[in-house]
């Protein structure tokens, strides 16, 4: 591997001062003059259609300036390419920030108000007079599958008839039933997962002003500031190149601050009101119409022969998309089986629509579900063949040459690394107490690649900003500001990375999909590149010698040898000349990158369980995976314990749930229990270093993998401590404690400690 | 000339044939040869992404192929977000 002077390195990021004094501004901390407040009026019905709606007694409110409804979002039935990004339904998208007819789940927009104020604003909003026909809802994979299943969209796939299964696709190799009859193990389960939420501590927010010239301003928390522009221009109907976006600092987005929700009602109300807007949801909207993940359902077969070896796999498995057709299930198909060679196996997957909020991207989407199924039953086999967990996983590993499921070949990929990492981590053999269990499990996630631009200017005292469009949610600035540093031989603390806003940056896809170190890097890379290039250029001319005859080497411009006793030039002296030698230096480049290369993890987990309640702590956690190369290890040591920290919430205790009529009964934090840092311990990382051959420094993306391992991990160290195999989530106190009292003395007798408890 | 590999899902549309040799220079001219052999799979390959050698790409109708290219058409997915989120049935 290169050998790096700034890369790999842990300086404290640029914009750390500002956010841990308070200072940074996010989405809700920006205001305009003369800015109105918007408030949502949202359905009170999962499934209803709407009869009716009038607006004159909100309007007739003091200090109301504009009142809308669907009528103020013209359905758009095209299908419009939204750079980058793939097609996207515009209909769909539109319907989802203000229904058209028909209330799909309960907390759908149905009316926006724009006022003087917030309060006037809500007052005004339950001042709107809707009339309902409320229809049964469909809460369930099994109910929306039904012969006599409601509904939700009547054409949802043309020329299929009435359905609620948006999608389908399937994977297969082999011959799965000389498989099957290969193996001398075969386990099949069902696996249930309930929809769980990304959980960002930031509330979706905006401010949009529509000026009198038909130009667009929008500051919001965003992953995707082009997104944003190109999706409302499309949903509104507008020139997009009249829309500016500016990103704020983000408080976390997972996948969930991918689709816009307010900012197209901001727009049509700061149109209709002639006064720029201003909305922020509460957390009660948050969970209830923003993008949660898919609740699923995965029964899996796996059959393996006497040492080990998988022979055969099916799987098939149902996502909830939600209120609109767009689940991760076709991600959850390609990566259930990624980290194994099984020579025979046939996957496949169903988009399934309910009356729940249309799901988001959320870290890894359609992996963690699927993975979760797989993991249990590798586990599970490892136990009846009485074979280590590891040994087995090695033994059918994934390596280089080896076809993934969904078809090509992987490059250089780490999972047999990963994994000799974790049987050489002393977490491993360490001794266990009485009621604790131990479990691993893996993961596996894409890395996406995609479009990013990038611009390096280089100031006269030798110091260089870096500009991208993606906002900073992983400690991205910093990373590219250490690659700048690593190109141009400079410190890190003489960069300035920059987010810049869609009018002042080329386009860039959004952040997401581990993508912005990998992609936006190479772009970043490539334009300090472009910065050393033209810095030779200067040197030549200084030297008045051939720009081809000049190298650069570790921050400085060498001339050919023997030149006259002329030594090298640094950048600082350069940078010094630039006015006389040429003026201003600005590098740029911009890529589309092919997918990054898979990155894979382990996990191992420590549970320990209160027999007596049924809650369940982790006390101990090690997180493994492949980053390529760590451009910040900080950064990649905090992914990974942010992705474990989300998985395990999964695990344990994070659901929606429903009451009958479909309305969510645990919309706030205190009733959606995710886990807080007092309730895990410092989870332990390892980083395993296989560089990617498509980034210049190896990098391979890492956002995503480590929520992937942590469903499987839990549960199979649940099955440790108390031998029983929980095949739905979350471990929540209730379901253990129910399974727990299910034990009947067999199952007690049968259950034996596992290696590592010290009794 | 490329080795072009389909997934499963798709072979409804080509009689069953999962694995084919294309003769183009491009990935561009490869879909197009591929639509004319089998006109089903024509409102299909949009929805795909294509991985050449291993990588994989989403935007690279002129990406030129060698006669030993191995091509795999793969689902897309990427960018933190499922990419199949279309009518698809592949």
């Amino acid at each position: 591997m290169k050998d790096f002077k700034y890369v790999g390195t842990r300086p404290i990021r640029h914009d750390g001062l500002d956010k841990v004094t308070g200072r940074a501004n996010y989405g809700a901390d920006f205001a305009l003059p003369g800015m109105l407040y918007g408030a949502v009026l949202r359905s009170p019905h999962a499934h209803a259609r709407i009869v009716s709606i009038d607006t004159k007694a909100a309007e007739a409110m003091p200090g109301v300036k504009a009142v809308i409804t669907g009528d103020d979002i013209p359905e758009n039935f095209a299908k419009v390419a939204i750079g980058g990004e793939g097609t996207f339904d515009m209909h769909d998208m539109g319907d989802n920030a203000l229904a058209h007819g028909k209330a799909l789940y309960n907390g759908h927009a149905v009316a926006a108000v724009a006022a003087v104020s917030l309060e006037a604003a809500q007052e005004a909003a339950v001042r709107i007079e809707v009339v309902y026909e409320p229809l049964e809802p469909v809460l369930s994979i099994d109910r929306a599958l039904a012969a006599d299943a409601p509904i939700l969209h009547e054409n949802l796939v043309e020329g299929q008839g009435p359905t609620n299964v948006a999608a389908r696709m399937e994977l297969k190799r082999g011959d799965l039933d000389a498989g099957f009859a290969e193996a001398d193990v075969v386990i099949e389960r069902e696996f249930r997962t309930p929809m769980a939420h990304q959980g960002y501590i930031e509330p979706h927010a905006c401010v949009a002003r529509y000026g009198e010239d038909g130009r667009v301003l929008v500051w919001c928390t965003t992953q995707g500031p082009f997104l944003v522009r190109d999706a409302c221009a499309a949903i509104l109907g507008l020139d997009g190149s009249k829309i500016k976006v500016i990103s704020s600092e983000i408080g976390g987005g997972f996948g969930g601050k991918i689709p816009v929700y307010l900012e197209p009602l901001a727009i049509a109300l700061s149109r209709k009101a002639n006064r720029p807007v201003k909305m922020v949801m509460t957390r009660d909207e948050v969970f209830r119409a923003t993008g949660p993940t898919s609740g699923t359902k995965v029964v899996m077969k796996l059959g393996a022969k006497r040492d080990g070896t998988l022979v055969a796999a099916h799987a098939s498995m149902w996502y909830e998309a939600g209120a609109y057709r767009g689940s991760p299930f076709g991600a959850g198909a390609m990566c259930c089986l990624a980290a194994y060679k099984i020579p025979n196996f046939f996957i496949e997957a169903y988009d399934v629509v309910v009356n729940k909020p249309k799901v988001a991207a959320y870290r890894a989407p359609g992996s963690p579900a699927s993975t979760f199924a797989t993991e249990s039953l590798v586990d599970e086999i490892a136990r009846t063949l009485g074979l280590d967990p590891i040994d087995l996983r090695l033994k059918n590993a994934v390596a280089e040459g080896d076809n993934a499921p969904y078809g090509p070949a992987y490059g250089p990929i780490g999972l047999k690394q990963v994994l000799e990492a974790a049987r050489n981590h002393p977490h491993w053999t360490a001794p266990l107490a009485p009621n604790q269990g131990r479990g691993i499990a893996c993961g596996f996630w894409f890395n996406a690649g995609l479009s990013s631009s990038a611009t390096v200017t280089l100031d006269g005292d030798g110091s260089a900003a870096v500009v991208t469009g993606n906002p900073d949610i992983g400690g991205t600035r910093v990373a590219q500001a250490l690659m700048v540093a690593e190109e141009l031989g400079i410190p890190v603390d003489r960069v300035r990375p920059i987010v810049a806003d869609t009018d002042s940056v080329g386009f860039t896809d959004v952040t997401g999909g581990s993508r912005v170190c990998y992609a936006t890097g190479m772009a970043v890379i490539a334009a300090a590149r472009d910065v050393c290039d033209q810095l030779r250029a200067r040197a030549a001319k200084i030297w008045d010698i051939d720009p081809a005859s000049v190298e650069w080497e570790d921050g400085r411009a060498v001339p050919p040898d023997g030149a006259d006793g002329r030594g090298p030039l640094t950048v600082a002296e350069l940078a010094a000349k630039i006015g006389h030698t040429g003026g201003p230096i600005v590098g740029r480049a911009s890529v589309n990158a092919p997918m990054a290369g898979p990155g894979f993890g382990a996990h191992i987990c420590d549970l320990e369980v209160d027999v007596e309640t049924g809650r369940s702590i982790v006390v101990r956690y090690t997180a493994i995976q492949d980053a390529g190369k760590a451009v910040h290890p900080d950064f990649v040591e905090g992914q990974m314990q942010g992705g474990a920290s989300q998985g395990i919430g999964m695990a344990l205790n994070e659901e929606y749930i429903y009451n009958a009529s479909g309305v969510m009964e645990n919309a706030g934090f205190l009733d959606y229990r995710m886990p807080v840092a007092s309730d895990l311990p410092m989870i332990d990382t390892v980083i395993v270093e296989v560089p990617n051959p498509l980034h210049p420094y190896g990098v391979r993306g890492v956002g995503e993998t480590p929520i992937v391992p942590p469903l499987a991990a839990v549960a199979n160290a649940m099955r440790d401590a108390t031998g029983i195999r929980f095949t739905e989530l979350p471990l929540s106190p209730p379901r253990v404690l129910e399974g727990l009292s299910a034990r009947t003395t067999e199952d007690r007798d049968a259950w034996r400690p596992s290696t590592y408890q010290a009794v | 000339m490329a080795t072009v590999h389909l997934p499963s899902g798709l072979t409804q549309h080509t009689g069953g044939v999962d694995e084919i040799i294309i003769d183009a220079p491009r990935v561009r001219e490869l879909m197009l040869a591929l639509a004319e052999r089998f006109p089903g799979l024509a409102g299909q390959l949009d929805r795909m992404a294509v991985a050449i050698d291993g990588d994989i790409y989403h935007d690279a109708p002129y990406h030129k192929l060698t006669p030993t290219s191995e091509v795999y058409l793969v689902p897309r997915v990427g960018g933190g977000e499922s990419f199949d989120q279309r009518l698809s049935h592949i």
